[in-house]
């Protein structure tokens, strides 16, 4: 057996080690198993496996050196890159975010309307029996109040007109010639009741107030306007106790008498699958009339109803079939408020067909992620899913006028971009590096200060430069100009360009000048002895002789500034936009285009971006394959 | 005279160049340095030359509590440090393999390990995020938003880069002594504990610094992960902090963005002479 050999201590840590990264890894693999992703736990397992045959077999040396990397290579960059080439062919986008499954869940849940009337009733949660998960409603109907027999009549002269200077808050100005109350004049409005001093009325002969502030009297015209409701109105008096007309008022005046409201409440015991009126003798109630205690029904207390607050938030209570209560929201200070439902969305699996129960409408599934209405093809249910549609993302980017054009600009500008970027930086990285090549007095100091933008992190320079050109930056304070830099498609790809000509010089700078140190100084010598000029010199073999040494790393640097996000994100974000409210900008390049799809404000198309970041890739890796192979960076290793 | 005229026939036109690009190199470092001191809050009433001295915006930085500079700079110094570390300690593994061992696939996996350096990582952003996001939901101090799940998601990528500009270092060590220990008997294992590591231990520390500093730089990945102010690295915290408002609080944005770069601008300048060589091996800072 291998395992016994070697070092004791080495065999130890190594088992010790072992195992509990494996432990860890079982650790995920069963929780990520518990909530259902399995996939997930799936590649826990492969890595608890990899673990495994690596270290306590011996089938392969060099896995010993790269099962640790390789598991994070593969969840990390291999996953990922896999998982965007299949997000590539899905309609995943905002609206499309789920799994059907989820999707047909959610339209169900939230498919259901209160009925036309937009009943509600005060509940008290509990729950029936002895049972406390047969969850109840006990709920309060508060049925038309009655006029207390027993009152004795108190009446008042009223005008009748509107309050606060608004023609609907219909008010009575009422004079209490009796001294029944204890106002001799008052106001009262639908929900306020006002009590007035002598002095701020006018009377009439008869001693009845006539004006009040904020009083108006209806004329003969607007009391006809709201002849059919006037006498069924409720003027605010006190509690439990109004004012009513007695007759129709003429040139707005008539006759107000006190009503004490008795009001009278239906309870109802509502379950899962019962729906029961009670004897209101049998219910005990609070002051306000809401029912709490019935027989069979006892109140959750406050513990109870959070341990069931989960579940309580999308219970059905039977009423009136198809109709059902439910509540809403949950009860605050023991009274909740439940409404009546009826389930108007429902999924038939056969048909796999959604149907309206308030519109008949059936709604199929269109195959693109929605269930549509089959007559109707505008209409479509929310939230859909995201549907496999192999190759439309792709396709789209060629056809969909909305998505090829922008994409075009956006194309373009990221080679000229990225080509300019390469032209521009390797052309004075190499001027500098011809200027530096003597040892001339300074040459030290010229190369540290050089070296600056190369060594300060790229991130805080750019943000610099993006305050540099901003409207009320440096630049624009420093020379009194007022230019908007950033607000002017070409000025800001001119700002781009030579932010990153700055960042880059100096690379260039320090590769040319080691690469001009490579080429043999016989070559210019005997060229110069046969009567070369500097110029011949330069553009027949030094520069030659330079390229070829430095065509991978010039398309290493076409393929690095290809995507370079950090540059555009920071330093102009992309903008200016092309047009008002439009994704993209004149200086978007693709990367940030599709860093704009998949994470935007409004709306995500993770579809759609991976389909770019897929085309992206291909661009991409086969400049850097080609690099590569110019390189022949890999024939040592064959 | 003559010697004079000479010498600016011959050397004038480099120190101009030189001269030239050094103040183009060192305008926008001077600007932040003097504005950092700058009591003048106004980029209008911008000078080339000093108007004021006053430490007022690195005082923000320390005692403001809507600018939390030294959270954030922990933050970074946390993340890039747990990361590099770890990273360079399985990544020096693979770069002893696809250095020192013979083995089928080696040409096809290092091909593998360039293409996969030269796939940035924001184009599998979403893809990431979409797999944080799942994660969360059964590990959710590892998932999305969460310095685990940001120190997972950067140990994945960082990984190829490292295994490579390692594998660049190891390879120009001297093989004999290894050769030596494999004729003693010593298995690769052994090799690689007592022989290789001991010998590479610069290097892997050099490796750690340079992994460090590209973490520092990390934006994107960051920006997505720790949205909350006091998670944010130094680099999320100072964008968001300065959000398009030059204007407003370019004083002490300026003295942040000096004061998070002073130490990997020293880190840099240290370790120059190994960055410069691993440039040629194709490796571009970003």
């Amino acid at each position: 057996m291998r395992i016994l050999k070697g070092n004791i201590f080495a065999v130890l840590a190594k088992i010790i080690f072992v195992t509990v990264a494996m432990s860890v890894l079982g650790y995920a693999m069963i929780t990520s198993y518990g909530t259902g992703d399995t996939p997930f736990s799936i590649f826990f397992g492969v890595c608890i496996l990899l673990l495994a045959f690596t270290y306590f077999t011996n089938i392969s040396v060099p896995l010993k050196f790269f099962a640790p990397g390789l598991m994070f290579l593969a969840a990390f960059v291999i996953v990922p890159v896999v998982f965007t080439l299949s997000m590539s062919g899905f309609k995943y986008q905002t609206g499309n975010m789920i799994s059907k499954e989820d999707a047909v869940k959610t339209i169900v849940d939230q498919g259901t309307e209160p009925d036309a009337e937009g009943t509600a009733f005060d509940v008290v949660v509990g729950y029936a029996g002895k049972n406390k998960n047969n969850t109840a409603l006990l709920s309060t109907k508060e049925v038309e109040g009655s006029i207390d027999p027993n009152q004795e009549l108190i009446a008042f002269d009223a005008m009748v007109g509107y309050y606060g200077g608004d023609v609907n808050n219909i008010a009575i100005l009422a004079t209490d010639s009796y001294e029944q109350i204890p106002y001799a004049f008052f106001i009262a409005t639908q929900t306020q009741f006002i009590p007035i001093t002598k002095g701020q009325v006018t009377t009439d002969d008869w001693g009845i107030a006539q004006t009040a502030p904020n009083f108006k009297t209806f004329t003969n015209a607007q009391l006809n306007d709201v002849a059919d409701k006037l006498l069924g109105l409720r003027f605010q008096y006190e509690q439990n106790i109004f004012i009513k007309l007695d007759l129709m008022p003429i040139d707005g005046l008539t006759q107000a008498s006190l009503n004490t409201l008795v009001a009278n409440y239906d309870y109802y015991l509502a379950t899962k699958d019962k729906y029961v009126k009670l004897d209101s003798k049998t219910v005990e109630s609070n002051p306000q009339g809401y029912g709490y205690k019935a027989p069979g029904f006892t109140a959750y207390t406050d513990a109870e109803l959070g341990k069931y607050s989960e579940k309580l938030g999308s219970f059905r209570f039977k009423y009136k079939d198809p109709y059902f209560l439910r509540l809403e929201g949950l009860p605050t200070g023991g009274v909740g408020f439940a409404t009546v439902n009826v389930q108007n969305l429902t999924y038939d699996k056969k048909s796999d067909t959604v149907s309206s129960y308030l519109t008949k409408a059936t709604y199929k599934d269109d195959g693109r992620g929605n269930f549509r209405n089959t007559k109707d093809k505008a209409d479509y249910l929310d939230p859909g899913w995201r549907q496999g549609i192999w190759f439309e993302n792709f396709t789209n980017l060629f056809t969909e006028p909305k998505i090829r054009e922008p994409l075009i600009a956006v194309f373009i500008w990221t080679i000229a971009f990225a080509s300019l970027t390469v032209i521009t930086q390797f052309s004075f990285g190499l001027l500098i590096a011809m200027a530096l090549d003597k040892k001339i007095r300074g040459r030290g100091v010229y190369r540290s200060i050089m070296v600056l933008p190369y060594a300060m992190p790229s991130i805080m320079s750019i943000l610099i430069w993006a305050g540099m050109f901003n409207d009320d930056g440096a630049i624009n304070g420093l020379f009194n100009l007022n230019i908007q830099w950033l607000h002017d498609p070409w000025l800001a790809k001119f700002v781009v360009l030579l932010v990153n000509l700055w960042l880059g010089f100096p690379y260039f700078y320090l590769i040319s000048s080691g690469s001009l140190q490579a080429i043999p100084k016989e070559l210019a010598e005997s060229a110069s002895i046969d009567g070369a000029t500097s110029r011949q010199i330069f553009r027949l073999i030094t520069l030659p002789l330079l390229l070829r040494m430095l065509t991978p790393l010039l398309i290493a640097s076409f393929a690095f500034n290809f995507n370079n996000f950090n540059i555009i994100y920071l330093l102009t974000g992309g903008g200016p936009e092309f047009s008002f409210g439009s994704l993209a900008g004149a200086t978007d390049i693709l990367i940030s285009y599709t860093y704009k799809l998949a994470f935007g404000q409004t709306v995500q198309d993770y579809g759609l971006a991976s389909a770019i970041s897929v085309v992206i890739f291909i661009i991409v890796a086969s400049i850097s394959m080609y690099g590569i192979k110019k390189s022949k960076v890999l024939d040592d290793f064959a | 005279m003559i010697k004079f005229f000479s010498w600016l026939r011959h050397n004038s036109w480099r120190h101009f160049i030189g001269v030239f690009f050094c103040l183009f190199a060192a305008f926008p470092l001077y600007l932040v340095v003097l504005s950092s001191f700058s009591d003048d809050q106004s980029l209008r009433s911008m000078n080339f030359l000093p108007n004021s001295f006053v430490f007022d915006n690195y005082k923000i930085l320390f005692t403001d509590p809507d600018v939390p500079f030294l959270t954030w700079m922990k933050n970074s110094a946390i993340v890039a440090s747990l990361v590099s570390v770890f990273s360079v300690a399985i990544g020096a593994a693979s770069a002893f393999a696809f250095s020192r061992l013979r083995f089928k696939g080696k040409r096809a996996g290092l091909q593998a390990l360039l293409l996969i350096q030269m796939f940035p990582s924001v184009l599998a952003l979403s893809a990431i995020y979409v797999i944080m996001e799942r994660v969360f939901v059964f590990a959710p101090q590892f998932g999305l938003g969460t310095f685990g799940g940001l120190v997972l998601v950067y140990l994945g990528g960082s990984m190829g880069v490292n295994i490579w500009l390692m594998k660049g270092f190891v390879d120009s060590i001297p093989l004999e002594l290894d050769e030596a220990a494999k004729v003693d008997g010593a298995t690769a294992m052994q090799t690689y504990w007592q022989i290789f590591l001991p010998l590479a231990s610069p290097i892997l520390a050099v490796v750690t610094l340079l992994s460090f500093i590209g973490l520092f730089n990390e934006f994107i990945m960051a920006r997505l992960f720790l949205p909350e102010k006091e998670s944010r690295t130094v680099a999320v915290g100072l964008q968001s902090f300065i959000g398009g408002q030059y204007s407003k609080n370019w004083g002490p944005f300026a003295a942040g963005s000096l004061l998070a770069s002073i130490p990997i601008i020293i880190v840099f300048m240290a370790l120059q002479r190994y960055i410069i060589g691993g440039l040629t091996a194709g490796s571009v800072k970003g």
